[in-house]
């Protein structure tokens, strides 16, 4: 009786002794991305979700898909996560933020968003504090601090007086970058000269409409099409016109233009995996709020501004962050 | 199970005794283990989250100060006189650029309106500019010292904190620059603080609010500590909190220590969950839980292997008894050695011996009484057995008729629950035995009753018995006496069901006695029937009539609706019958449409004829066959015992040849008549007498002239056929020739007529009397086809020209079989004879048929002639009958003619020939010259055939 109790009883107690043992299934983490604009921020995502946190025991597997700037492959590539089984989704911009909402939210599982701006006028969050589903992430608050480069363009060039903006009415980020802009400027006593447009062919049309002295400066609002156009439309005719472009993006920059500010893509994919991180450790995404840049970062590319013979003051020195070179 | 216990128990005992003294022992031990254990590691968990809140209290003081140090350069900077505005931004901007935790500067002026901000995220313009003159945290700071604000939230619902500084001037206090400054990497740098694997940290303020904590939505739903599960000790006092123990806010059960920050006057919590803290002393339990299984199972093994060496010697013991109780004899155990239990062994090898010896002496005595018990239980057995697995009932009867026992066969044929329902109980009360056919067998004349009185085994027979419930049943019963060789004492009554063999015996009797469509009884029955009424009643002959009842018309509706509605008729007519009879009387079905009734005691014609008036008006009566009204007749023929016959044969022969002539008469009743019977006796010795009639000349011939109605002269004769009988003296034709057309006698005495008629012909043409003569020839003449050849023979011999002979056929002899007829007709038409159709009007000429007949008179029939002037209907018909005849050329009749008003009448119609008692009677040829001399009118040739 006694070695038939102690024969059953023994399997137990040495299977739950190896319960210790057993090692802790990977989070399976799935990252969506427009473009390859956007591996910065997932590049920072990565590295912040390997930094030593709170859930550094358990090991991640990253599922990675690229839409390759086809916007309609966003929700194929998303539902293909969904159905591997992801424990977290990461959209890399508001594109993919946006396409996950509706498909995400109907599976239950919670989307970090590593980068995007206007969250409650693209319809992204019911508001900041009760997002209305399990999402959370940063925003790079690119719009808004639109007033913050017309200041900075000032310092940059004190003598500027009118500043030409294009922006497409109907995007959101776009119109609101314009409107912050403009009220900036209307303190400062600068005048925004704003230009609706709505296409390539638009943009093509107003910048070579321009003639010397129509306008002293030129800012960008965060717009993609207008992004998309820099290089081959709007930089050809800002160097044309002798104008200093002030862009959002760091990446504008590198691509030619006089400066940016914004925030560094690559700390916000930072940022957004110390959120991610608590969210594999059980803390609901509905329950942190959409969270703001750390930081801002201003760039000057030099190359340009020697092209434009500009000397920075010493307010302007103190103000720049980074200064970058380009090759034309 | 033998009243002792079995060693190998307590060895169990013995087992579960170490066991339990190893489990205390051993529980007792890990316990106090356990519990110093846990208390060491606690200690050590509460050192390591001490060690995490001073690391976290730590990080604080360095994410601050050089916040503040920056902050007071600053404020120095400005508060220099030699500084203008634009290094003062200049300044304000590179306390931006090294800390990019502080997300704004302010300078605020002594009167608390702030005088410039710089951002990173927006202007500062005119609309921007605050008064912070009821501010604490710019009040405290006007005052010359620094101040920090509690922790707010931003608009982004981000944690931050202001710092203020003084701008010193002389002394006095100018400005204050305040430092927003935000926490988010504050809070990144505290949480990312490795405190085990899911340890966490959360600052309280002095409010005791949550103001920082892992989940954000704990500090944004405001959450006070008092109101928590931790305890308000960890806050008590200012200073740090050795380890508690308690619920968390989620109710998981942690260690948490506190330290509290004066800087910012903060509690610093550091908590790690108990489970995770006190893994490692799980991991130890649990591994020795194993140890202590492994030891325990060890432990048990070892013991159950002592003791079974230890106990093996009882066992052997113990299985000795057993054996020994169990029967065995020859039992003997090995005695060990060295052993205490070695003076057992040898006492219980005695005892067993002894126990053999004892045992072989009972047996060999109690052998003999086995062998003859087992005898007796097998006999008894073997009855037992018989008795319960025969199928027949068997009772035992005591002399006075009482059960004494019986099989179950018996029990369940008489429906009983069980035999002491019947033990005791007189079987003739039980049974009430009765013959098959039902007659009860009287107490006394019952062998049952009487066991006694039997001398033998009794055959029985087939009885009608009662169950229990009351309902009867055939058996098959024996009776036989017990013999003991003393007093009587009994009998066996043995039966066998035969209900169901009776039951089909009956209704075979009753198939084979009856018919299958009406139920009614068939002949099979009657006939039966009757032989036994006449038998029982023997010598005397019991009164009876028979009614032989044929329906008429009853193929015509088999053939118009079809056997089914036939079907239908004679089931319907059954009852309708049977509602005119009176109790004994029998109604059957004899076959086809043909039923028989007999009436009991009834003995006058008269009454008979009345029942069978009324059964022929009930048949009468119409029948509804599927929607049409049905209407048939009957003929029904009566015979009458004693009467006409006295056994059942020739009763049923007799009414049939009575419906026979019924049917021939057309009077639908008739009873029996001798003289009407083909098969009477005087008939039959008249045919046997006919055949010598011809050979012994005892046929004569009379002949009755017949007259032309125009002139009345004598124009032929039609030859009458008598028969001089020895016996029955002169018989008229009515009597012999229908015998005669039974048989074949009809040919020879149809030539015989012709021939003499021929003869005698020939002497009156001799006598120049120029009359044709005719001759009457029979259905069966017809189909002679050696007819036509032998009256061409016999023309040859007698007569010159073949048309002074006519012969005249009836029309149902012609109906009979009409093709045959029109041949016969034929041919003999070609000889050249004559041919008339007789009767015309009694039967059912085919106008078609006479149209394809060499015919060339017709005779009426007498029956339309003899009432002619009083039935107009007659002269009706007569006239059509004349009018049709001469339509079809042919010269016309009138037999019977039998008065002078007839005989005018017939003139007037234009009939062309009369023939009757009123011109003339039969006479002998001798006569009927006599007649003509007296008629003084010689007869001359003239042709009856109309041209």
């Amino acid at each position: 009786m006694a070695a038939s109790l102690a024969v059953s009883v023994l399997p137990v107690v040495l299977t739950s002794s190896g319960c210790d043992r057993q090692t802790q299934r990977p989070a399976r983490v799935g990252i969506v991305l427009f473009g390859d604009s956007r591996q910065p921020q997932v590049e920072g995502f990565i590295r912040g979700m390997g930094e030593p946190g709170d859930n550094a025991a358990r090991p991640v597997v990253y599922l990675v898909r690229n839409a390759h700037n086809d916007r309609r492959k966003l929700a194929g590539l998303v539902r293909a996560l969904l159905d591997a089984k992801v424990d977290l989704l990461a959209a890399a911009g508001g594109l993919e933020a946006d396409t996950m909402k509706t498909l995400a939210s109907a599976r239950d599982v919670p989307v970090v968003v590593l980068y995007v701006n206007s969250i409650l006028q693209r319809g992204l969050v019911r508001s900041r504090r009760h997002p209305g589903w399990a999402v959370t992430g940063v925003d790079n608050l690119n719009a808004e601090i639109s007033g913050k480069r017309v200041e900075l363009l000032q310092d940059l060039i004190p003598d500027v007086r009118r500043i030409l903006i294009l922006y497409y009415p109907d995007i959101e980020p776009s119109r609101i970058g314009m409107e912050t802009a403009r009220a900036a400027a209307r303190e400062h006593g600068l005048v925004v000269d704003a230009r609706a447009v709505h296409s390539r062919a638009d943009i093509a049309r107003v910048m070579r409409g321009l003639r010397p002295g129509d306008v002293d400066a030129m800012l960008t609002v965060p717009t993609a099409p207008i992004d998309n156009a820099l290089k081959d439309i709007i930089l050809p005719q800002v160097r044309r016109l002798h104008l200093p472009l002030m862009t959002h993006s760091r990446s504008l920059a590198e691509k030619g233009a006089l400066a940016s500010y914004g925030a560094p893509f690559f700390g916000l994919g930072r940022q957004a995996a110390r959120l991610a991180r608590k969210v594999l450790q059980g803390v609901a995404p509905q329950n942190m709020p959409f969270e703001t840049p750390k930081t801002f970062l201003y760039t000057i590319n030099r190359t340009e501004l020697t092209r434009l013979h500009l000397t920075l003051g010493p307010l302007a020195q103190t103000q720049v962050d980074e200064f970058i070179t380009t090759h034309r | 199970m033998l009243g002792f216990k079995r060693p190998r128990r307590l060895a169990n005992k013995i087992v579960l005794l170490v066991l339990a003294l190893e489990l205390v022992s051993i529980s007792v031990w890990g316990s106090m283990t356990y519990l110093g254990s846990r208390e060491e590691l606690l200690r050590t968990i509460s050192s390591q989250l001490s060690e995490a809140a001073f690391r976290t209290d730590s990080a604080i003081g360095n994410f601050f100060v050089p916040i503040r140090t920056e902050s007071r350069v600053l404020a120095d900077m400005v508060a220099s006189p030699l500084v203008s505005d634009a290094q003062k931004r200049i300044l304000v901007h590179r306390l931006l650029n090294r800390r990019p935790e502080v997300e704004a500067v302010s300078l605020v002026g002594a009167d608390g309106r702030e005088r410039w901000r710089v951002s990173r995220t927006r202007t500062f313009g005119p609309a921007d500019v605050r008064e912070l003159k009821d501010d604490a945290v710019f009040r405290a700071a006007l005052s010359g010292r620094e101040s920090s604000g509690p922790i707010t939230l931003s608009k982004y619902f981000e944690p931050q904190v202001r710092i203020a500084t003084p701008v010193v001037r002389d002394g006095k206090t100018q400005a204050v620059v305040i430092c927003r400054v935000s926490l988010k990497w504050l809070w990144d740098t505290v949480q990312s603080l490795p405190i085990g694997q899911s340890g966490y940290v959360y600052l309280v303020d002095r409010h005791l609010d949550l103001v920082a904590a892992r989940d954000p939505s704990l500090v944004l739903s405001g959450v006070h500590l008092p109101d928590t599960s931790v305890p308000r000790a960890m806050f008590a006092g200012r200073g740090r909190h050795e380890l508690l123990v308690y619920p968390n806010f989620k109710g998981d059960e942690v260690a948490g220590v506190s330290r509290f920050d004066p800087a910012h006057r903060w509690w610093v919590v550091v908590e790690q969950p108990v489970k995770e803290g006190l893994a490692p002393l799980r991991r130890v339990v649990r591994r020795f839980s194993i140890a202590f299984l492994l030891a325990a199972t060890a432990t048990v093994l070892i013991v159950l292997l002592f003791s079974r060496l230890m106990m093996r010697p009882l066992e052997t013991l113990e299985t000795g008894i057993a054996r020994l109780a169990g029967g065995e004899r020859r039992v003997r155990l090995p005695v060990p050695r060295h052993s205490e239990l070695a003076t057992i062994a040898e006492a219980f090898n005695d005892m067993a011996e002894s126990l053999e010896q004892k045992i072989e002496g009972l047996e060999s005595s109690g052998q003999r009484l086995r062998a003859s018990e087992d005898a007796l239980r097998d006999s008894t057995r073997h009855v037992r057995l018989l008795l319960e697995s025969t199928a027949e009932g068997i009772f035992g009867i005591d002399e006075s008729g009482r059960c004494v026992f019986c099989n179950p066969a018996g029990v369940r044929l008489l429906g009983y629950e069980d035999s002491d329902a019947l033990t005791g109980r007189s079987m003739y009360e039980l049974l009430q035995p009765a013959a098959a056919d039902g007659t009860p067998i009287h107490f006394d004349h019952c062998p049952i009753s009487h066991p006694a009185r039997l001398t033998g085994e009794a055959h029985l027979g087939e009885l009608m018995l009662t169950r229990a419930n009351g309902s009867p049943f055939f058996a098959e019963c024996w009776v036989r006496p017990v013999d003991t060789g003393e007093a009587p004492a009994g009998a066996v009554l043995t039966m066998l069901d035969v209900t169901e063999r009776h039951r089909h015996t009956a209704e075979l009797e009753y198939q084979a006695s009856h018919d299958a469509l009406t139920h009614l009884p068939n002949r099979n029955y009657l006939h039966g029937y009757l032989e036994q009424l006449i038998s029982e009643n023997a010598p005397r002959v019991p009164d009876l009539a028979l009614l032989l009842v044929d329906l008429d018309r009853f193929k015509e509706v088999n053939d118009a609706l079809g056997h089914h509605s036939g079907d239908r008729l004679l089931t319907l007519l059954g009852p309708r019958l049977l509602s005119l009879l009176e109790g004994q009387d029998v109604l059957a079905r004899l076959g086809g449409d043909e039923f028989a009734i007999l009436l009991h005691s009834v003995s006058e014609r008269e009454a008979v004829e009345v029942i069978a008036a009324r059964v022929r008006a009930a048949i009468q009566q119409p029948f509804d066959l599927e929607g049409m009204r049905v209407q048939i007749d009957a003929s029904i023929g009566i015979a009458l015992s004693p009467e006409h016959a006295t056994d059942a044969s020739e009763l049923l022969r007799l009414a049939d040849v009575a419906m026979y002539q019924a049917k021939q008469a057309g009077v639908g009743c008739a009873v029996y008549d001798r003289e009407l019977d083909a098969h009477s006796p005087r008939r039959l010795a008249l045919m046997s007498d006919l055949g010598h009639a011809i050979a012994d000349n005892q046929l004569v011939l009379h002949y009755q002239p017949q007259i032309s109605l125009s002139d009345g002269r004598v124009t032929a004769v039609e030859a009458l056929v008598r028969w001089e009988h020895p016996v029955y003296g002169l018989l008229g034709p009515d009597q012999f020739i229908p015998l005669a057309e039974l048989g074949e006698i009809i040919k020879p005495l149809t030539l015989w007529v012709i021939r003499r008629a021929l003869r005698d012909w020939q002497g009156w043409y001799a006598a120049n009397l120029d009359i044709d003569v005719g001759v009457n020839i029979s259905a069966r003449n017809l189909h002679d086809r050696e007819l036509p050849e032998r009256i061409g023979q016999l023309l040859q011999e007698h007569c010159p020209r073949a048309d002074c002979l006519q012969l005249e056929i009836t029309e149902s002899a012609i109906m009979t079989d009409p093709s045959r007829a029109l041949e016969t007709i034929n041919a003999i038409s070609a000889l050249g004879v004559s041919l008339a159709i007789d009767d015309f009007g009694t039967g059912y000429s085919s106008l078609s048929y006479l149209k394809r007949l060499n015919v060339d008179a017709l005779k009426i029939d007498r029956s339309f002639v003899m009432e002619l002037g009083g039935d107009e209907n007659d002269e009706v018909i007569v006239r059509s009958t004349v009018e049709l005849a001469h339509s079809l050329g042919l010269s016309v009749t009138a037999e019977g003619v039998e008065s002078e008003r007839a005989l005018q009448l017939l003139a007037e119609l234009r009939c062309d020939h009369g023939q009757g008692f009123h011109i003339c009677p039969p006479m002998p040829a001798e006569e009927l010259t006599a007649w003509f001399a007296e008629r003084s009118v010689a007869p001359n040739k003239s042709r009856r055939r109309r041209d």
